[in-house]
């Protein structure tokens, strides 16, 4: 596959303009992590939300448009929508997925505090993501100032996707349907873009039988647990490493009192596929599941949190792109499948080409040795800058 | 500089070969790197080593830096840094190119002394143990992410004048230290080894992984030091790991607890929450060294009547994983769990 280069000078200029600004993107990374947004603050989710929307103004400046999506009971998302420069004018929209909410409760901070301590940067959130949402408004920056093309870009910005993004996923999706490309800012796996990534399934399941007296008439029930007995041995089967696939009942529950078969029965799941067949497999095998008991029904909620993002041709097309433009900036970029799932699944299952994981160099997400390094974030903001004027090219 | 230069050929330069290769240059020793991969050869004879610390890339020339085939003259001091599945051929290129009174020494991971003395000679092998944190981030660019130590030794545990000489040389990169005793280092490393390993079955951090799986760790660790037991080898701890918690006359299911604490309080001090092994697989989409490591391990097994069910799961489920990375799951340490547990019961 032939990728066009971009001209050595302009990579050289973009990169350097970069290095220049690593305190500027350091300073903004600090006063972005001392705002703490949990996903389920919504009175801290609307303060980090203001503070991004007028950071992200200052930065770039008043967006062509601007839509904010309310989550309800979740954080907002926003949608900010810049032009490109003229000479990019007629490349298709580029969308940057950035969440901008947390893992870490309120108050971390006060233990895990904003600190850079030579390459390493540490604070709750910098390498999950904050610190890609900083990149990629910086590498926007470095383009304009090396007076480089930038596409159209629209930037998404949620503050639930640590929960599943359960309201800004209809946003999400609808946001990227006409996207040129879609470029996730999530953390890198030890410095590796992701390419593809497991599908996630959260079920629940409700078995109603038929109550009765267990010990006087113990032929006219019909027990819901026994029944969950059985399925859990079921469901718990499908499970194939080999193929990626595991299934976990994680949560029963069941019945009312010993001396009473039990008239419902409870269980939730978690499934995780590598691919539409298994994932096809596993709900085949959960809708068709019957209780040995013919009396027992069963109901079936939930679905696919996260469908399977599949590293379709035109995901390999954007990462031999980003491989060779890495090249040319001396850093040897590398491609996963491993890691949880993200807003990246969304927009991968509308069928538009997807890199995930373009933002922070670092480690330990979600833990406590969370961290992000300096040099990762100078590389990948100019990488991005570097990614996103590429996308110009005829 | 206190120390007269000696001359010194590094054959391979990774992570380790090009760690040590660096800091010998540094410290003054002329040194010639001799590696497999033509491009790489020439960037290291153009723009010498970089090396990445905290962030900062130093450049450090060399001497020379060949392909096998432009090697010309007797070699004296072999430090020889492949991977494990590499030593067969290296050794075999080495027979014909070592001085008579050259030597090798293994800078690698897992038991490779015997083949090489197969190829050289006993009386040309030097052993050692290496434990170094580095990583090749790019080509010709190594991240260094600090000393663990380097223990060197004759395989005979009589201390030479050369193994004297060579320590010496190599604290210019960190503690390196002269031991009667290099297999019980190496074996107490496949025993720690073998825990670290299992942690690649899933993305997620060594330290926690290892702390939710401990019948599994435990039982690898058990199987492992067991054979080395029965090969009559007096294990050494290194780093956090205390070999002697896990197996023994003063080991203990409390004692082993406890030293898992302090290996996983260990880990999560580290900035690398992944292990290499983790990150050919996942990353570099690399076959590992595993296999080559424990084959030794398996034959000594075999040959001391000895079950290691544990292991030789670990081992199938490792090969799972690296046919197909996106595999890797938790779930696969719960089946080490169970094995390990179901073998306890007996």
């Amino acid at each position: 596959m032939s990728v066009p280069a971009i001209p050595a000078a302009d990579v050289a200029a973009l990169r350097q303009w970069v290095d220049a600004h690593t305190q500027d993107m350091l300073d903004d990374l600090g006063d972005y992590v001392r705002l703490e947004t949990p996903s389920d603050d919504l009175a801290a989710l609307s303060a980090g939300r203001d503070w991004v929307l007028s950071w992200v103004e200052r930065r770039l400046g008043p967006p062509a448009a601007i839509r904010t999506e309310p989550g309800g009971a979740h954080g907002d998302t926003v949608v900010l929508d810049y032009t490109g420069t003229q000479d990019g004018a007629d490349a298709g929209t580029v969308v940057v997925l950035a969440h901008y909410d947390t893992v870490w409760p309120l108050g971390t901070l006060g233990e895990l505090p904003f600190a850079v301590d030579g390459d390493v940067i540490r604070g709750p959130g910098v390498f999950d993501m904050k610190a890609g949402l900083v990149q990629a408004v910086w590498a926007v920056l470095a383009l304009r100032a090396a007076g480089l093309a930038c596409p159209p870009l629209r930037l998404v910005l949620n503050g639930d996707e640590e929960i599943g993004s359960p309201a800004s996923r209809p946003v999400i999706e609808d946001s990227c349907r006409d996207a040129a490309a879609v470029l996730v800012f999530e953390a890198s796996a030890d410095g590796a873009v992701k390419t593809a990534r497991k599908g996630v399934g959260l079920f629940d399941v409700t078995l109603t039988g038929v109550e009765a007296h267990a010990g006087l008439d113990p032929t006219a029930g019909a027990s819901a647990v026994t029944a969950l007995a059985e399925m859990v041995t079921a469901l718990t089967a499908l499970t194939d490493l080999a193929a990626g696939t595991t299934v976990n009942v994680g949560v029963v529950s069941g019945g009312t009192r010993r001396n009473v078969t039990a008239g419902s029965a409870h269980a939730g799941i978690d499934v995780r596929v590598a691919d539409q067949a298994e994932a096809d497999r596993v709900e085949r095998a959960f809708t068709g599941w019957r209780p040995g008991d013919p009396r027992v029904t069963v109901r079936l909620d939930g679905g696919w949190n996260r469908p399977v993002m599949a590293r379709t041709p035109a995901i390999a097309e954007l990462f031999e792109r980003a491989r060779s433009l890495a090249g040319q900036l001396g850093i040897e970029l590398r491609e996963t499948a491993v890691g949880g799932a993200s807003d990246g699944n969304f927009a991968a299952a509308l069928g538009c080409p997807v890199l995930d994981g373009f933002g922070a160099v670092g480690a330990g997400a979600h833990a406590r040795d969370e961290h992000a390094t300096v040099s990762g974030m100078v590389e990948r903001a100019a990488l991005a800058a570097a990614f996103l004027t590429s996308l110009t090219a005829p | 500089m206190s120390l007269p230069p000696r001359e010194y050929t590094v054959v391979g330069a990774g992570a380790i070969g090009g760690t040590i290769a660096w800091h010998l240059a540094r410290a003054g020793h002329p040194v010639t790197i001799v590696d497999t991969d033509a491009d790489h050869a020439r960037a290291i004879a153009r723009d010498g080593i970089v090396v990445e610390r905290g962030g900062v890339r130093e450049r450090q020339p060399v001497a020379a830096a060949l392909t096998p085939e432009e090697v010309s003259v007797p070699l004296r001091r072999v430090l020889l840094a492949v991977k494990a599945h590499a030593t067969d051929t290296a050794a075999g290129w080495l027979a014909a190119h070592l001085a008579a009174d050259g030597y090798v020494v293994s800078l690698q991971n897992g038991l490779n002394e015997d083949l090489i003395a197969g190829h050289v000679g006993a009386e040309r092998t030097v052993g050692a143990f290496v434990d170094l944190f580095a990583d090749v981030v790019a080509p010709g660019v190594i991240n260094d992410g600090g000393a663990g130590a380097i223990a060197i030794g004759e395989m005979s545990g009589a201390v030479t004048e050369r193994v004297r000489e060579l320590a010496a040389d190599l604290s210019a990169w960190g503690p390196a230290v002269v031991t009667a005793n290099v297999a019980g280092y190496l074996w107490a490393k496949l025993g720690f080894g073998a825990m670290l390993t299992a942690t690649a079955l899933a993305d997620d951090a060594m330290g926690d992984l290892l702390d939710r799986h401990r019948p599994a760790g435990h039982a690898l660790v058990r199987e492992v030091l067991a054979v080395a037991t029965a090969e009559g080898i007096i294990l050494e701890p290194f780093d956090a790991f205390e070999p002697t918690a896990y197996t023994g006359p003063a080991a203990s299911p409390a004692g082993a607890d406890a030293a898992t604490d302090r290996l996983v309080a260990w880990l999560r001090t580290q900035t690398k929450t992944r292990s290499g092994i983790w990150r050919d697989i996942a990353v570099r989409h690399r076959a590992t060294e595993v296999p080559t490591h424990y084959a030794p391990v398996l034959a000594a097994a075999d040959r001391h009547h000895i079950d290691v069910p544990v292991l030789r799961a670990l081992l199938e489920q490792l090969a799972e994983v690296e046919a197909q990375p996106i595999s890797m799951s938790e779930s696969r340490l719960g089946v080490l769990d169970a094995i390990a547990t179901k073998e306890a019961a007996r």
